[in-house]
């Protein structure tokens, strides 16, 4: 399928953080509705490529990408891109939960008050509703308006996941999700996305294969800056094409 | 990139070694079922019935050794791949063994050596047996992808050589007076030919894992019977 006919396409992006460049000519299409990994050794590029999804990459001094990442037809490295509106549109989940020091309903309604929803009862519903979808609002309904950050690490990963998805994005991005949490957190995280996947596109960075192996639907391989071998993820896992990624998977990577 | 043995690498070099030691066990068997039958040698043939024991053993220590890999790593392509066709070729290997040992013990029950022309037809049927799991072994033990798709074809000939056998043992015991199906020697003839066809095929299984080993193509049931030919095979891995 060319790669216009999706929403959300690279072509040829390069990065560089000041002379040092990171990211050589990634082209890349993730079909909607779909969960696409992103796999691949430390320092390869991939959370890097991550952040470009939707420019947390401006907040670096120094930081520049070349390229175009089209975002239903338009380029979000455009100098016009409204970069709140496509943060909205393009949410985020980080490494380790992130949660603000205050309620957990302020936490999930805080991005429902930035872009000017104010009524209380519609508040209510949208964190109710964006709890409900990460499978943690009948764990923590009778403390909602308690401290967040009194919540276990898986709990308080999943409110940062409600958090995002409160504002209604199209697409999410996940930088290594679950690798702070235990087993049962995990799972929880990872059914939470099988569920997600049918209301959004998801493109989720991971260093657990067996993770990426379960969760996605496409994967992508990136060394040294470069997007080296993208395939669905069956074939990713049991016959990929390259070297590369055939010793990466397989663990002989020295 | 370069390249290191991890932990699993290492065991999947031990499993690949007890594997062809269960080739060879089989092997072993094989052969010396079928110059028993050849030879009339009941010592010989009741060894290989008593033997199977031991691949039925080897049967168990790789099934357990493979799902403790799968367990424990959760491998990933080649390494994945080889594991399943471990699997895979450890059944075929162990029903090789059962019909090496039914072709023995079809020697144990004759009371006396099969006819001279008989045991001809048998043993062009049995020396194509014993060629194609010999061919089947080094196939897999190297990852020979022409010796492994030439396996994949061999069906055919295989069930050729069982009809030709087949109605040369029958036709030799009608014109010698037998009333078709009264004759032990007849009966354990045709039970030979069966197990000796079943081993071919078997054997062509073995062909089959290979090439799913190296090239990550499944070709069972026919999957690819348009495409057995290597520049198809060409654009996998």
């Amino acid at each position: 399928m060319p790669a216009n006919v999706y929403r959300l396409y690279t072509r040829n992006v390069n990065f560089f953080y000041h002379q040092a460049q990171a990211l050589y000519g990634v082209s890349l299409a993730f079909p909607e509705n779909r969960v696409t990994a992103l796999i691949g050794p430390s320092g390869c590029g991939k959370s890097t490529f991550l952040r470009c999804l939707n420019r947390m990459n401006d907040l670096i001094v120094g930081a520049r990408a070349h390229g175009e990442i089209i975002l239903d037809g338009e380029n979000i490295n455009d100098a016009r891109t409204d970069v709140v509106s496509l943060r909205r549109r393009v949410g985020m989940v980080f490494q380790s939960p992130n949660l603000f020091p205050k309620s957990i309903f302020e936490n999930v309604a805080y991005g429902l008050r930035v872009n000017g929803l104010k009524k209380r009862s519609a508040l209510s519903d949208k964190v109710e509703e964006a709890l409900r979808r990460v499978a943690v609002f009948e764990e923590v309904k009778d403390r909602l308006h308690s401290s967040a950050l009194n919540l276990s690490g898986g709990q308080q990963q999943r409110i940062c996941i409600a958090r995002a998805l409160a504002v209604d994005p199209e697409i999410l991005l996940m930088d290594e999700p679950a690798s702070a949490l235990d087993p049962i957190a995990t799972q929880k995280i990872e059914e939470g996305i099988h569920e997600l996947k049918n209301r959004l596109t998801i493109i989720i960075v991971t260093h657990n294969m067996q993770q990426a192996a379960r969760v996605s639907d496409r994967t992508a391989f990136f060394y040294m800056g470069k997007m080296v071998e993208e395939d669905a993820t069956d074939i990713m896992f049991t016959r990929p094409k390259r070297k590369e990624t055939e010793d990466y998977i397989t663990g002989r990577f020295g | 990139m370069s390249e290191k043995e991890t932990q699993l690498q290492q065991c999947i070099s031990r499993l690949r070694t007890r594997l062809l030691v269960m080739c060879a066990t089989v092997g072993l068997a094989l052969d010396d079922a079928c110059a028993a039958l050849a030879t009339d040698n009941m010592g010989q043939a009741a060894a290989v019935v008593e033997g199977d024991t031991a691949v039925d053993a080897l049967e168990n220590e790789m099934d357990e050794a493979v799902l403790t890999l799968l367990a424990l790593y959760q491998p990933a392509a080649q390494d994945l791949r080889f594991l399943v066709a471990a699997l895979r070729i450890v059944i075929d290997l162990e029903r090789i063994g059962d019909e090496s040992a039914e072709v023995a013990d079809c020697a144990l029950k004759l009371q006396a050596p099969l006819p001279r022309p008989v045991q001809d037809h048998i043993t062009i049927l049995a020396d194509a047996a014993v060629a194609l799991y010999k061919k089947a072994v080094e196939a897999f033990r190297v990852g020979d992808i022409p010796t492994a798709l030439e396996l994949c074809r061999s069906d055919a000939e295989s069930t050729r050589l069982e009809v030709q056998a087949l109605r040369g043992v029958m036709e030799y015991f009608s014109d010698n007076g037998h009333k078709s199906g009264q004759s032990c020697a007849e009966i354990q003839s045709i039970l030979v030919c069966r197990a000796l066809n079943r081993i071919c095929r078997r054997a062509a299984n073995i062909g089959e894992h290979t090439v799913f080993i190296v090239k990550g193509v499944n070709m069972k049931h026919s999957v690819h019977t348009a495409a057995l030919s290597d520049d198809v095979l060409d654009g996998a891995l």
